[in-house]
């Protein structure tokens, strides 16, 4: 007796085979199996039939071949009988399906069992979750998550149109009618993004696998800190958690935090308690670090250093975006940079858009000290004219000669009478090959193919 | 160009430039195998499509012959259903037993162009009815009970725009 074993790839012990009948569950894995299997028999001239569905031989996977050569050949599609969108088999249903949005599938539930199943199917594959609201346009959220680099991009990720799903403003005041359904419906959700009212406990009660949360716009209206508290002990209560994002988050202090120390990436903005605080909770494992609007001096930056030397061990991104300090004297904010550079020195990834203790490009020199770091993200705009080091003649700006990707943004207007700083740019980042341009105000400053063609190594150019 | 002979499930012979039967991912992997470059007399057997599917599967390969490849699925990347290609909408304007067929056909013989524009031709068909309509439109039984049928009509209230 010969006796075929069907693995993933292809058909053993039972060779030489002069002719296969296959059948499997599904009529699917019927049409794989026999294009498969004919290829893997061209010397042996193997004729490959395909044997109709049938229920008594399905128990077992080891056929006898012997025996199903006797078997009656009921290869498909003789039959004329018209086909309906019911014979096609769920593959193919799920191909049709996934060409709505969330949005649409859900709402395909009520059709019938059959189409209920198969959307259950797809949703149970889903692992990112991106809810939002429709009385919130999502502009200042995109405008927020654009200052993640591109390589990051661990936040726009979800924002695309895969996991997008709108809740609804008539259930507002209801947010557990959606918070009860989404786990059901999507029980193995790992990134979550909320933009919406939601009851949290609930989500993140059923949800306690998340390894992604980023909560977004939550401000705790009703006061309630009792509710709060229970959201953050189910925060600190997600072991798989290791990238968590606050934005705009404008309830309470945070105290206590266990969560932060597992974490690998944290961002946090517009916060206003102490920062000091939150940044020493972060443990070594922390890989990027992402601060948006929140005042932060000298003193602070020297405090974390010293209360926590540990965080500066694994972290390779730093975005640093609108931090402010009542500093204004160009040594304290030389300072700052500098106890950045000296500290965090595993960087790779430095943004330091609209922060104006490192926009003025007479700091940039400091930047040399971070040996590793390839992508710059700044913006030329906060220049005071009192600070010129590089403006007397014949001075020539450092290079710094790891950048290779180099992100510009000109704030506008530009006015134009700083060219001199312009020119410098491509002196001080000699080996840029990806180079981004943001608001190049062509009127007044070079053509920028002129320009452009300053930097030597350019490969790449995107200019928005 | 060279030829290779395919036999329809019905056992109808279709001889196609080897590139048009290369724009199938499951023959290209057959021929690639067999080191089959043009027709050596023995026909593939194409399982499952009979010949006048196969037909309407050569003819959208044939016209379709020189357009790039296909990019892979991206779960992000921003799903359209009214970008198909006045071509294909014409083609595809079959009756609905067919268009499944070919939606079967692309399927089994992998060939993502097609499968794409049948599947987005079904998803607009879909698209913007009433459940009721949808079970018209495609003759399916609502098996639901009424008791269900509200339980699920009340599950999607959060979601669904009035």
């Amino acid at each position: 007796m010969i006796f075929a074993k069907w693995t993933r790839r292809k058909v053993v012990g039972a060779r030489p085979i002069k002719q296969i009948y296959l059948r499997s569950r599904t009529e699917q894995k019927q049409n794989g199996l026999s294009a498969r299997l004919w290829k893997q028999r061209p010397q042996q001239q193997v004729a490959v039939s395909v044997l109709a569905h049938e229920p008594t031989l399905q128990q077992q996977q080891f056929q006898p071949i012997g025996n199903l050569i006797e078997t009656i050949d009921l290869t498909r599609n003789q039959s004329t009988t018209k086909m309906h969108l019911d014979d096609l088999d769920n593959d193919c249903l799920i191909l049709v399906f996934n060409q709505f949005t969330l949005q649409q599938l859900i709402s395909l539930r009520i059709v019938c069992r059959r189409w209920e199943t198969v959307v259950a199917l797809i949703c149970r594959g889903r692992r990112s979750l991106h809810l939002f609201s429709s009385i919130e346009d999502g502009s200042l959220y995109r405008q927020f998550v654009k200052h993640y680099d591109d390589e990051t991009k661990f936040v726009i990720d979800i924002v695309g149109n895969g996991g997008n799903l709108l809740i609804l403003d008539n259930t507002i005041d209801r947010p557990e009618e959606s918070s009860y359904i989404l786990p059901k419906l999507f029980p193995n959700v790992r990134k979550l993004v909320c933009r919406c009212r939601v009851d949290l406990v609930l989500l993140l009660q059923s949800w306690p696998q998340l390894e992604y949360l980023c909560l977004y716009m939550l401000a705790n209206g009703n006061g309630d800190d009792e509710r709060e508290k229970l959201v953050w002990t189910h925060i600190n209560s997600l072991k798989c958690l290791k990238s968590f994002h606050l934005f705009m988050y404008r309830c309470g202090t945070i105290d206590d935090m266990p969560v932060l120390g597992r974490l690998e990436q944290f961002s946090l903005s517009y916060y206003f308690g102490d920062i000091v605080s939150v940044l020493t909770k972060l443990g070594p494992g922390i890989r990027r670090l992402y601060l948006d609007y929140i005042p932060c001096n000298l003193d602070q930056l020297k405090q974390l250093i010293e209360i926590q030397p540990r965080l500066a061990d694994g972290l390779t991104h730093l975005t640093v975006v609108n931090i402010r300090s009542n500093q204004s004297t160009i040594e304290d904010r030389k300072q700052f940079l500098r106890l950045i550079c000296m500290n965090f020195i595993h960087i790779t990834h430095l943004d330091v858009t609209f922060t104006n203790q490192m926009s003025l490009i007479e700091l940039l020199p400091e930047l040399v000290r971070l040996k590793k770091l390839t992508k710059l993200k700044l913006q030329i705009s906060c220049i005071l004219p009192e600070f010129t080091i590089h403006r007397s003649a014949n001075q020539r700006p450092k290079p710094i000669e790891s950048i290779k990707t180099l992100y510009l943004i000109f704030c506008k207007p530009y006015d134009g009478t700083r060219l001199h700083y312009l020119d410098k740019i491509p002196v001080i980042f000699p080996n840029v090959e990806e180079l981004f341009i943001q608001s190049y105000n062509a009127d007044m400053m070079p053509p920028l193919k002129t320009y452009l063609s300053q930097f030597r190594c350019l490969r790449k150019t995107n200019l928005e | 160009m060279p030829i290779i002979k395919l036999l329809s499930s019905d056992e109808e012979p279709f001889e196609v430039d080897v590139d048009i039967a290369r724009m199938s991912i499951t023959l290209r992997t057959m021929l690639d195998d067999l080191g089959i470059e043009e027709d050596d007399g023995e026909p593939i057997p194409v399982q499952n499509v009979n010949s006048s599917i196969l037909r309407k599967v050569i003819q959208w390969c044939t016209y379709h012959k020189n357009d790039p490849p296909t990019p892979d699925d991206d779960e992000q990347r921003e799903k359209r259903t009214d970008d198909i290609p006045s071509w294909d909408a014409d083609f595809l304007k079959v009756d609905q037993g067919t268009l499944f067929e070919i939606i079967l056909a692309a399927n089994y013989l992998d060939i993502k162009g097609l499968l794409d524009v049948t599947c987005k031709t079904v998803a607009n068909m879909i698209r913007g009815k009433t459940p009721e309509e949808i079970r018209k439109t495609f003759n399916i039984k609502n098996d639901f009970t009424p008791q269900e049928e509200e339980q699920i009509r009340r599950e999607n209230e959060w979601c669904e725009e009035k």
